[in-house]
């Protein structure tokens, strides 16, 4: 690193104080710098927000272009297209087949700042030696690109993607029509294909995500067994979406979203009353003053990993400007306002002096909040009072049921998911 | 009297009327909003019809567009693709028309919904090509190359070795190395997903086979191992990416856009699920509205029924009944009955003021008919004592007159004999006074009717004659007459009063003309088979009437003002009386006349012709004094309460040689003497106490032995009625007082006739 960067770097921080995240969000200035170089991030809205595109603009001096997209879309755009970005973001189940379409280059380690900082759950499946490595794609198994190309859990220093954000998800519902549940107590997945909800449930239309919210609730009603639920087979599969299809035509689902604001519409209008939710999503919702709460099941939860990964097409100055940008990611302002949204950084130590106290205590320790703390929108999503659903970083992330996943019989679960969805 | 606004009849009336006129109005007025309602509701109620029907057409092109979709993930054909885009064009288009269409809110904001789905649908499909054809060129040829290139490595190998070992085996991996690529095939095209391990399967296979080649064979082609990696990976490498071309294109067209088309279905069933409410409830408003519409149509009616039935009844017992009643109790009092109530006096209102104008009516009419009553009671009180009053002059003038008769008929010297003549003409002026009085006031009551009996001019004339020849001669003026015979005509009319009338006119005459002529110029006017009509003029020379009195005079005649007329003529009545009975006579007096150069009185008399019998060609002539006595005795009978009137009637039969003369004093000792003697005529004097005239009359009538009896009544009393009750008692006879010896010489000859019949 420069050392140009990181005094100015050094010095802006100074300038501002933890939390005062609006007053800083102007359009950014110009910056003397020797060359304005371009990056253009593709991605999705989780974490393309254009406070940390202006945030990071102001802070490296580069140009940053965001080209957020529902997942789907995104990934296949990047598979097909990568000459069309130079950072992709998304998560873990991107990997196999960015990897396999060669649209990512190796990012290599050393280039990495906070390498070292980044705990284990990316580097080895686990938060905690004692916690089993849930089935399914878990980070490492994918993190180390091997001599032969291959990708594994055997740690070399040439990663196909910079962990940082993560998250474990389940589904949100509106306690205005269902009685709030207990964590890892009465909430289970189970509820997203009981007909008592019938009509008003709603699916994440992404086959790599919401199959396996289908799964665990088929499997948490008992209506089927999976062998292993992160690579499932061909047989498995049909019965799996001949219960989902018979399901679907029997009026069972209100909506199937593609993005996340789409998502709090659903929920707001009332379209849905329990469905697939990523984090922001249940937080915009309740700003909206709708009432949701992120599930804790008892059968665990659909964990993800965040990925950033660079382009096969991205070289020279657009590549050094890469690197700045992942590494601002983990440099402890991104990770303090992605933490306001409920996500967690690989890195949260390096984050914990940008939050205040009752924050960390809050998203980070799973105690409860002594005032109300607002959102990055600046609305309160957080009542005081409030635990976090699912306790701390440690609980959560201990109780992963699966991870995000491309199976092997992907193609036949993306036909069958099309059934599903015209059914 | 002014009736106060809030009392008037006209206003409550007006008021009523107002009160309907606003109901209707009022009516009328909601009608028409709920009427512009309904139609509001009906057009938005249409607009939603339309919106549906578009809103369907919508969801088939959809339908249309995913199965072109699928067609065109087939084919990839060009023109399904532009049918595509036209698809999406249209429902675009569809879109706007239909946002287009609508104001309502919530359509709007799911029409904007379901176009950004399009739009994004159609980014879509711009990017749907490329990866079409990616897809396709890994498919089809990248991976088919990849396969051949090695294959022909594999072939040529095979040629240039010989040992059957490795033969065997290079055959083997190119049995492997087709299997895998056809496995492949299977994969990307046919969509048999249980194939992609078999590519690997296979081509691990290969490799396999590929390091058991022997050491002689790799001698000869030292490359041989890189050259299969090489291949294998490369192969493998584009069998990943034509994987993740398949994958790219399949979540694009059955996962993105699929999902976008599910949502735009979603969005149309809850736009048609919406209209179809909103459409319904329309339906309801509108049926709501008309039965509320018809309710208050139903009680309106209902009300304004009501209101003109108690106006009607308010109309009726309050107004009607009441004009009624007023108007019977006028009919009432028109028919003279004054005794009926005015009902409503006590109104405040214009019947009150009708009612008020009834009772003031009555009592003037109250106090006319009083009045009228009163008149009438004056007018008989004058009569009656006018009556008495003639009696009572008449009766001592009969002794004069009949004295002075009776004295002229005895022994008198030259000197008595003129001072009897001066007794005699006083006498006769007084009598004259008393029945021109008498006349004035008979005319005046109206109590005179003109008499109908035939006679002729020519005979008045003479009369005249008779009277005024000597007084003229001794005046030296010259009396000129209608020759004698010169009017034949007999007429039927009332000789007395025409003759009266004729006299006072020509005594006036006579009276004021000193020097000259006095003429009676009788002139025929018309004449027709009825009626004569004659001009009768008496013309003098005298002194004349000055143009003022004519004025008055004249005014007099036509008004019959007698005060004025009074003023002149020489009994100061003459000309009142002579005015009225022209005035009976349908005529009127007339007057032309200068100062100094005489005066002209005449008058135009219509006379209706008698019809033509014999007439009496002779007319009455003065009969000498002998020829008035009868050629009988008679015995008479005198009944009369009057000495002096029996003495009268005594003397003056005497003179008629009538020597048989009884008197009586009243009724009573009349019956006796008739029942003790026979009598030929009988006087009976009207006013005697004890038994009058009319009850001897009646009395002798009813008499079996003597109602025979000729009765000839007298009386002071000439008017006609006591005339008439004299016959009706059954007398034959009548005579009035003062008597004239010719009157009763006449009133004898009738006796003789009637005996003699």
């Amino acid at each position: 690193m420069s050392t140009l960067n990181s005094s100015r770097r050094r010095f802006i921080k100074g300038a501002v104080s933890a939390g005062a995240t609006g007053a800083l969000v102007a359009k950014a200035p110009y910056v003397f710098a020797r060359n304005r170089v371009t990056i253009r991030v593709l991605g999705t809205h989780v974490t393309l927000q254009e406070e940390l595109r202006q945030r990071a603009m102001l802070e490296l001096g580069i140009n940053i272009e965001f080209s957020p997209g529902g997942s789907a879309k995104v990934l296949q755009k990047a598979a097909a297209a990568p000459e069309s970005f130079d950072l992709y973001e998304q998560w873990s189940d991107s990997i196999n087949i960015l990897w396999q379409a060669g649209a990512i280059q190796p990012i290599e380690t050393q280039r990495l700042t906070y390498w070292k900082e980044i705990n284990s759950l990316s580097k080895e499946g686990r938060i905690d030696p004692d916690v089993a490595v849930a089935p399914g794609d878990a980070p490492n198994k994918i993190l180390f690109v091997q001599d032969d190309g291959s990708l594994s859990a055997n740690p070399t220093d040439k990663i196909t993607f910079m962990p940082y954000v993560h998250n474990v998800d389940s589904f949100g519902y509106n306690t205005q029509f269902i009685p709030a549940g207990t964590p890892y107590g009465t909430e289970s997945w189970g509820w997203l294909l009981k007909d008592d909800f019938k009509g008003k449930v709603g699916l994440v239309n992404a086959p790599t995500i919401g199959i396996f919210d289908a799964i665990l609730a088929a499997q948490a009603n008992g209506l089927m067994k999976f062998r292993d639920i992160g690579n499932l087979s061909i047989s498995e599969i049909d019965q799996l979406f001949d219960i989902l299809i018979e399901k679907k035509q029997q009026g069972h689902f209100g909506g199937f979203w593609t993005s996340v604001p789409q998502s709090v519409d659903f929920m707001v209008q009332q379209r849905v009353h329990l469905q697939s939710m990523f984090s922001p999503g249940v937080s915009a919702c309740k700003g909206e003053g709708v009432p949701v709460i992120y599930a804790a099941p008892k059968e665990g939860y659909r964990a993800w990993h965040g990925v950033m990964c660079l382009s096969s097409q991205t070289t020279g100055h657009e590549k050094d400007a890469a690197y700045e940008y992942m590494n601002w990611w983990l440099s402890g302002y991104p990770g303090a306002f992605i933490a306001r949204q409920g996500y967690y950084i690989s890195n949260p130590r390096r984050s914990r002096d940008l939050m205040s106290d009752d924050e960390w205590g809050y998203w980070y320790a799973g105690k409860a909040a002594e005032a109300a703390l607002t959102g990055t929108d600046g609305k309160v999503s957080v009542a005081p009072g409030e635990v976090r659903h699912g306790g701390s970083y440690l609980q959560r992330l201990s109780n992963i049921a699966v991870w995000n996943t491309v199976m092997p019989n992907y193609d036949y679960s993306l036909d069958r998911w099309h059934e599903f969805l015209i059914a | 009297m002014q009736i106060a606004p809030r009392n008037s009849l006209e206003v409550k009336s007006v008021v009523a009327l107002l009160l309907l006129l606003a109901l209707v109005g009022f009516l009328l007025y909601t009608i028409e909003n709920d009427i512009e309602a309904l139609f509001e509701e009906v057009n938005s109620a249409e607009e939603i019809a339309r919106t549906n029907v578009n809103v369907l057409d919508l969801n088939k092109t959809v339908e249309s567009m995913q199965r072109n979709v699928s067609v065109y993930g087939v084919s990839g054909s060009k023109a399904i693709f532009d049918k595509l885009t036209n698809n999406n064009q249209l429902i675009q288009r569809r879109l706007l028309e239909l946002t287009e269409q609508t104001d309502d809110e919530q359509m709007k904001s799911i029409i904007d919904d379901l176009f950004s789905l399009t739009i994004r649908y159609k980014e879509n499909l711009t990017v749907l090509p490329k990866r079409y054809q990616i897809k396709s060129d890994f498919a089809n040829k990248i991976l088919p190359a990849a396969y051949q290139s090695f294959d022909l490595t594999l072939t040529s190998a095979l040629e240039r070795t010989n040992g059957s070992g490795d033969r065997a085996l290079l055959l083997e991996s190119m049995a492997l190395w087709a299997k895998a690529n056809h496995a492949a095939s299977l994969f990307l095209s046919n969509k048999e997903y249980s194939q992609r391990r078999n590519v690997v399967t296979y081509i691990a296979a290969m490799e396999g086979i590929s390091a058991q080649l022997s050491a002689a064979f790799l001698q000869q082609n030292p490359e041989w191992p890189e050259m299969v990696i090489q291949a294998t990976t490369n192969y493998q490498n584009n069998f990943e990416k034509a994987t993740q071309a398949n994958r790219n294109y399949a979540a694009l067209v059955n996962v993105v856009m699929a999902g976008d088309a599910v949502e735009f279905t979603t969005l149309v069933d809850k736009l048609t699920d919406y209209t179809s409410t909103k459409f319904n409830r329309m339906q309801q408003n509108i049926t709501e509205l008309s039965n509320e519409n018809n309710k208050l149509l139903g009680n309106s009616l209902i009300a304004a029924a009501v209101l003109c039935i108690l106006f009607a009844l308010v109309f009726h017992f309050y107004i009607t009944r009441a004009i009624k009643s007023l108007a019977n109790t006028f009919q009432q009092f028109i028919q003279g009955d004054f005794s009926a109530s005015v009902a409503g006096g006590q109104r405040p209102d214009e019947i009150g003021l009708l009612a008020q104008a009834a009772i003031k009516f009555r009592d003037l009419s109250q106090r006319l008919i009083d009045a009228k009553t009163d008149a009438e009671n004056t007018s008989r009180i004058k009569s009656e004592f006018l009556a008495n009053m003639s009696h009572e002059i008449r009766t001592p003038m009969n002794g004069i007159l009949g004295m002075a008769q009776t004295l002229s008929h005895s022994e008198l010297t030259p000197q008595q004999r003129e001072m009897l003549g001066v007794i005699n003409s006083s006498g006769k002026s007084l009598l004259a006074i008393l029945n021109d009085i008498l006349d004035l006031s008979k005319l005046e009551a109206h109590k005179v009717e003109l008499e109908s009996a035939p006679f002729t001019l020519d005979e008045i004339c003479f009369e005249l004659q008779n009277m005024f020849a000597s007084v003229a001669e001794q005046k030296g003026i010259t009396l000129k007459l209608p020759a004698r015979g010169s009017l034949q005509a007999t007429v039927l009319s009332d000789q007395l009063r025409l003759k009266q009338v004729m006299i006072n006119l020509l005594s006036n005459a006579i009276k004021f003309t000193e020097k000259g002529t006095v003429s009676v110029i009788i002139s025929e006017q018309a004449r027709s088979e009825q009626s004569i009509t004659y001009t009768i003029t008496i013309r003098d020379t005298g002194i004349g009437i000055p143009s003022t009195a004519i004025d008055s005079l004249t005014e007099a005649f036509t008004q019959a003002d007698t005060s004025i007329t009074r003023s002149f003529g020489g009994t100061g009545l003459g000309l009142a009386i002579t005015s009225n009975i022209l005035n009976l006579f349908n005529t009127q007096l007339e007057i032309s006349s200068r100062l100094g150069e005489g005066a002209a009185f005449y008058f135009t008399l219509r006379l209706p012709l008698a019809p033509v019998i014999e007439s009496a060609a002779e007319h009455p002539v003065l009969q000498t004094v002998d020829e008035l006595i009868p050629d009988r005795q008679l015995k008479v009978l005198i009944v009369d309460d009057s000495q002096i009137n029996q003495m009268v009637i005594e003397s003056l039969l005497a003179t008629l040689k009538q020597q048989s003369v009884t008197c009586v004093m009243d009724g009573r000792e009349a019956l006796n003497a008739l029942q003790s003697s026979a009598f030929d005529i009988v006087f009976m004097d009207m006013q005697m106490p004890v038994m009058d005239g009319i009850s001897a009359t009646k009395a002798i009538r009813e008499d079996d032995r003597l109602n025979r009896q000729y009765i000839i009544g007298l009386s002071a009393n000439v008017m006609l009625e006591d005339r008439q009750k004299c016959l009706d008692a059954g007398m034959n006879d009548f005579l009035g007082k003062p008597l004239l010896r010719e009157e009763l010489s006449a009133a004898l000859n009738r006796y003789i006739e009637f005996t003699s019949a």
